[in-house]
């Protein structure tokens, strides 16, 4: 051995030695060491998908002379069997401070909503194990953690609210219409699971729409749900008296949707001081206004539509109470809803008019066949000579009365 | 020679006075006389003695004059009417002309008088519209002056053939448009505090259109809306001006064969398994038999929601469409209308989403078919149906075993109306009793039909009774899960039963001096409770067991007394978790309401919903008290008119937030109201304050307004 080579090897025992010391007593670098979710495994509902929430814990080692790194985790993976699936692009990032401890912890919370294609793929190969793994990194170290996904179809756990398909009542989802007009909207929601949830509809007026959108709460309500299934939600009358651009939503406040909830819009504009109506398939309402009583001397009245032949009023029956229709699990003590098209049926009494006339009551043999005290919606259809409809109203409320 | 009795407006309300008074009926009587005409006036006096000395003629021959009933012709084929036949009504000839005025026919409940004819002592009803084969209901009554109805004449008749279209053409212009539109400019005249404000002038506005047009035997129309926004984040498509929604339809009514073509959006009227609730745009075309015995649809829809002028037929993307047709068929000809067939099929890829929809997609790519069948037996009381569907489709974005999946769902359905509008105990009586047995498969999935809860084994029983001012529903449901029997997951029943019932007290009018506190007032209950358990549990399983139950009653009443009305009701509703999955947690809900129209130039309304919300396992309860008042006042007759909304929301207790109150209003100021091909120009004031108090935390308080002055014009058009 030369001394150049003693030398070498002197110092670099002497270097290794320093490493060693320094590293027992004063960690040069940071380091993850231990990443464990809490829980350790989760439910999802197959084969639809469903949220999951974990907690995270990681453990690191901490620095000499670095008091604070920044922990994070650029994504999340689903796998099955090993093989990646899907992933879940959202960052978490987190300061750790070390306090004065060797081996800091610090902890992230998500909810995840696990995709409707791993759900698929979890139902179709029981056999095979699911994941959701995330790698936690302080820049020096990385270590990933694992929590497991165990199929599932039955309802236990928090309630999930999973689909909102809000629209109008006669299901367009755009309107624009007369001021005055009655207007109501509809949501059909798809939910896992059972609990209380809590609702809000919500309005935008033209007093907000124009400037800073401010949302004011048409209705507060909670509503029991049970299951797996659906429930039709309707607002109540939505404003239609002032003119300009209105937006109407449904929040859910509890739980949450873990999607933005859709919006509808609607135009008011004036209502014409018409001599003709519209033709097609709007036919301006004059009188009883929305849920006058109804008796011999109650006159309706409607604008005349070109190329109408006779004009007959219709009288339906609003049925609160029906069975549950396919496909829908009806909420816990609630009241289910008439459909848009309910009207498919036959009206319940009438009178048909020449087109000369737009306005009539009805005889006490036509108003035997209702009940005194009991609602109905009624509405006008304009007939043409070879018997097409070539307009309807809208429909309004009436109460039967002596 | 006889002649037409137009009854619409004068004959009707000389059959209508005896029930008011005779002084108004003579009023009717003579206003009737100047639009029949001088020739039918003759003919009427003539007549009219003619009666007096035929009832005289009655009387002495024993038959009493009130004792009568009318004949109603055979049909012409002798054993079933045409859709559009003349139903012809004899009149005994010593009825009265008096008594003549005071008779009405209904045909299927709907009140016909007014365009009946009389001629050679007979009433003759040609139906506008034809009447759908099957069996229809004539009653002729008479309303006696002193309002009593007596029937005349009570007839059911049996309708089948083809529809003949009727030889007159409708009066008035072949085509018609209307269209309002209104557009607003704006200008911010002040603000404070809000941090999110677009610029100060800002364009809004809408319109929709109507048309028309018919000639012979086609028929077009359509219909259409837009929208104006200068703000691109307010707009339904993130254009200033786009189309909303549109829907064109042509139509054919021949001989023997009825075809339309319907653009836009549109909604098949299609709810089964495989399509539901679905109204889309796109494109359909239907052929049939005039007598709707018999018709195909075909359909190419854009499978997402959608409004705007992008993607305009909903057509436009080969790999965004759902393709398909509908049948439907009565092959029976004997049982007509009571029995049919339906059958549907389509193929399809793209998103079950879009406008209006929130959630992720589950199904994006597949095809399915399904067949309904239906038939009432028992004079139309007993109705069976039964119903099945196939899906398959491919899942995106599969890379461990198959990404396609199938999926079958069927039920069977049987409803039993015994008793329909019968009189019993001076009350009528309407009751169905019904049962359901369903199964939709766990992998069941139909582009068409992304609502449909699946996953499901289900027996439904209800009754259905409606006896004078009562209603009431009642239904029982048990489900299980797991269908498909997936290896390793375990299994659930849920148990549901539930009751609702109205009652409508029939309250005897006031007498004179007396004071009606009550108005017509209601009452509802609504009631339910449903269980959700594990009921078989695989030992391999590493999850939890479900047992869980909810339950929630409402108790309701209101009254509406001529201009006002008001209603209240208590809702409370638990849930109890035994497994301690999820919190335990009750709510007790007070909601009341109440509105009045003064002299109908004030409206005045107001709300309040009370929310009290315990969570067991966390010991916390949340009151959130929701307050709504709302006042609309025309202060000049269609000039001047005012509004005013505020709203005040209160979330106190545990997990306090900051409470919120909202004001908003307007002033409008009609300087010209719009009339037809006329603009119409107005000025309004609107302005809004949002106040917030953050109660402990003050840096949530704080106020915040803005003010708008605008100018408004709209423009209504028709031709």
């Amino acid at each position: 051995m030369t001394s150049l080579t003693r030398k070498s090897f002197a110092t670099i025992v002497l270097f290794l030695a320093i490493t060693c010391l320094t590293t027992v007593s004063h960690p040069l670098h940071a380091e993850v060491l231990e990443v464990t979710p809490i829980p350790g495994n989760a439910q999802v509902s197959v084969p639809t998908g469903s949220a999951i929430s974990v907690t995270w814990r990681v453990t690191r080692r901490a620095a000499a002379g670095i008091p604070a790194v920044t922990v994070r985790s650029s994504s999340g993976a689903f796998a099955i069997g090993g093989t990646p699936v899907a992933t879940n692009a959202i960052l978490l990032t987190k300061v750790s401070n070390s306090g004065g401890q060797a081996f800091p912890v610090v902890t992230f919370q998500e909810t995840v909503q696990v995709p409707p294609s791993v759900a698929f793929q979890m139902a179709q190969n029981p056999g095979l194990v699911a994941t959701y793994s995330r790698s936690f990194d302080d820049g020096l170290g990385a270590e990933v953690g694992s929590m497991r996904l165990i199929p599932t179809t039955n309802n236990a756990g928090e309630l999930e609210l999973r689909r909102l398909d809000l629209f109008f009542e006669d299901r367009s989802r755009v309107k624009v219409l007369p001021s005055g007009e009655r207007l109501v909207a509809v949501a059909d929601i798809n939910f896992d699971r059972s609990g209380i949830a809590a609702f809000e509809w919500q309005i935008a007026d033209p007093s907000s729409t124009r400037g800073a959108l401010v949302f004011r709460r048409l209705k507060v309500f909670r509503r029991s749900l049970a299951g797996r299934g659906r429930v039709t939600l309707q607002s109540p009358e939505l404003p239609t008296t002032a003119q300009g651009l209105h937006i109407v939503r449904l929040v859910a406040t509890d739980p949450e949707f873990d999607f933005t909830p859709p919006e509808l819009k609607y135009f008011v504009v004036p209502r014409k001081n018409a001599t003709t109506a519209p033709a097609g398939q709007n036919i301006l309402l004059e009188g009883p206004p929305e849920g006058a009583a109804l008796t011999t001397e109650t006159e309706f009245s409607w604008q005349s539509t070109p190329g109408a032949a006779v004009y007959q009023l219709e009288i339906y029956p609003v049925s609160s109470e029906r069975p549950v229709p396919p496909g829908q699990v009806q909420p816990i003590g609630g009241r289910l809803l008439v459909e848009p098209d309910e009207l498919s049926t036959r009206p319940i009494t009438g009178i048909v008019l020449p087109s000369d006339k737009n306005t009539t009551s009805l005889m006490v043999y036509s108003l035997a066949h209702l009940e005194v005290g009991r609602p109905y919606i009624w509405r006008i259809k304009a007939i043409s000579g070879n018997g097409t409809v070539i307009g309807t109203s809208p429909l309004r409320r009436i109460v039967a009365a002596e | 020679m006889g002649f037409p009795i137009h009854w619409s407006d004068t004959g009707s309300s000389l059959a209508r006075e005896p029930i008011r008074n005779t002084e108004a009926r003579s009023c009717s009587f003579l206003r009737a006389m100047r639009t029949i005409g001088c020739a039918a006036f003759s003919w009427l006096l003539l007549s009219s003695a003619t009666f007096a000395q035929d009832a005289g003629n009655a009387e002495s021959s024993g038959v009493l004059p009130n004792q009568w009933t009318a004949d109603l012709a055979p049909a012409s084929s002798g054993a079933s009417y045409g859709p559009l036949e003349e139903l012809v009504l004899s009149i005994p000839e010593h009825v009265t002309f008096e008594t003549l005025l005071q008779l009405g026919l209904e045909v299927d409940a709907i009140d016909v008088t007014p365009l009946l004819a009389f001629e050679n002592q007979s009433f003759t009803y040609r139906p506008q519209q034809a009447l759908a084969p099957g069996e229809h209901e004539l009653r002729l009554i008479e309303v006696t002056p002193d309002g009593q109805i007596i029937p005349r004449g009570n007839w059911v008749i049996s309708v089948s053939g083809e529809a003949v279209i009727a030889d007159s053409v409708p009066e008035g212009k072949p085509f018609s448009l209307s269209a309002t539109n209104s557009v607003e400019f704006s200008q911010r005249l002040g603000n404070r505090g809000f941090s999110n404000l677009p610029a100060r002038g800002q364009v809004s506005g809408g319109g929709y259109a109507d048309t028309a047009y018919s000639s012979g035997r086609w028929s077009v129309t359509g219909n259409a809306n837009y929208l104006i926004e200068s703000q691109e984040q307010r707009s339904a498509t993130g254009r200033g001006f786009d189309l909303g929604e549109y829907n064109f339809n042509t139509r054919f009514d021949g001989e023997d064969v009825f075809g339309q073509v319907a653009l836009g959006h549109q909604n098949l009227d299609a709810n089964n398994y495989i399509m539901s609730n679905y109204s889309r745009r796109g494109l359909s075309a239907s052929l049939g038999s005039a007598d709707e015995l018999i018709s195909l649809t075909g359909f190419g829809f854009l499978p997402e929601s959608t409004v705007g002028s992008e993607n305009l037929t909903g057509l436009g993307d080969s790999e965004n469409r759902l393709l398909g047709f509908q049948a439907k068929a009565h092959p029976v000809p004997g049982w007509g209308k009571d029995f049919s067939v339906t059958g549907i099929y389509y193929n399809g890829q793209g998103s079950e989403g879009g406008f209006g929809i929130g959630g992720e997609s589950i199904v994006n790519e597949g095809d399915g078919w399904g067949v309904t069948v239906e038939r009432f037996l028992l004079e139309r009381s007993l109705q069976l149906t039964g119903q099945y569907a196939r899906s398959n489709f491919r899942q995106d974005d599969v890379f461990v075993g198959e990404d396609e999946a199938q999926g079958n769902a069927w039920s069977f359905a049987a409803a039993y109306t015994p008793f329909q509008s019968e009189e019993i105990g001076g009350e009528y009586l309407s009751l169905t009793i019904g049962t359901q047995y369903e199964r939709v498969d766990t992998f069941f999935n139909s582009l068409a039909n992304a609502s449909l809860a699946t996953d499901r084994e289900s027996l439904l029983l209800y009754s259905d009774v409606n006896w004078g001012s009562v209603s009431a529903n009642a239904q029982a449901l048990y489900q299980t899960n797991n269908v498909d029997n997936l290896e390793n997951l375990p299994t659930e029943r849920l148990s549901s039963y539930q009751f609702s019932a109205n009652y409508y007290p029939t309250i005897d009018p006031p007498a004179e001096d007396e004071t009606d506190w009550f108005g017509q007032p209601f009452l509802n209950l609504n009631a339910g409770t449903a269980s959700n358990k594990t009921i078989k549990t695989p030992a391999e399983f590493l999850g939890t067991d479900t047992d869980n139950q909810s339950h929630s009653i409402t108790l309701g009443g209101g009254s509406n007394y001529g201009a006002w009305g008001w209603q209240v009701s208590e809702t409370f509703s638990g849930f109890i978790d035994r497994t301690n999955q999820s919190s335990d947690s009750t709510n007790y809900m007070t909601d009341a309401s109440a509105n009045w129209n003064i002299r109908d130039v004030v409206q005045l309304n107001a709300g309040v919903q009370w929310s009290r919300f315990k969570d067991k396992f966390f010991d916390t309860t949340t009151h959130t008290i929701n307050l709504n008042l709302g006042l609309q006042a025309e202060i000049i007759p269609e000039t001047l008119n005012s509004s005013l909304n505020y709203n005040l929301n209160l979330l106190t207790g545990d997990g306090d937030t900051p409470d919120n109150t909202i004001a908003n209003g307007e002033v409008l100021w009609t300087v010209l109201p719009p009339t037809e091909n006329n603009i119409g120009i107005a000025f309004a004031l609107q302005g809004l304050v949002e106040k917030r108090d953050g109660n402990s935390d003050k840096s949530f308080d704080g106020t915040d307004w803005q003010a708008f002055g605008l100018l408004r014009i709209s423009a209504p058009i028709s031709y």
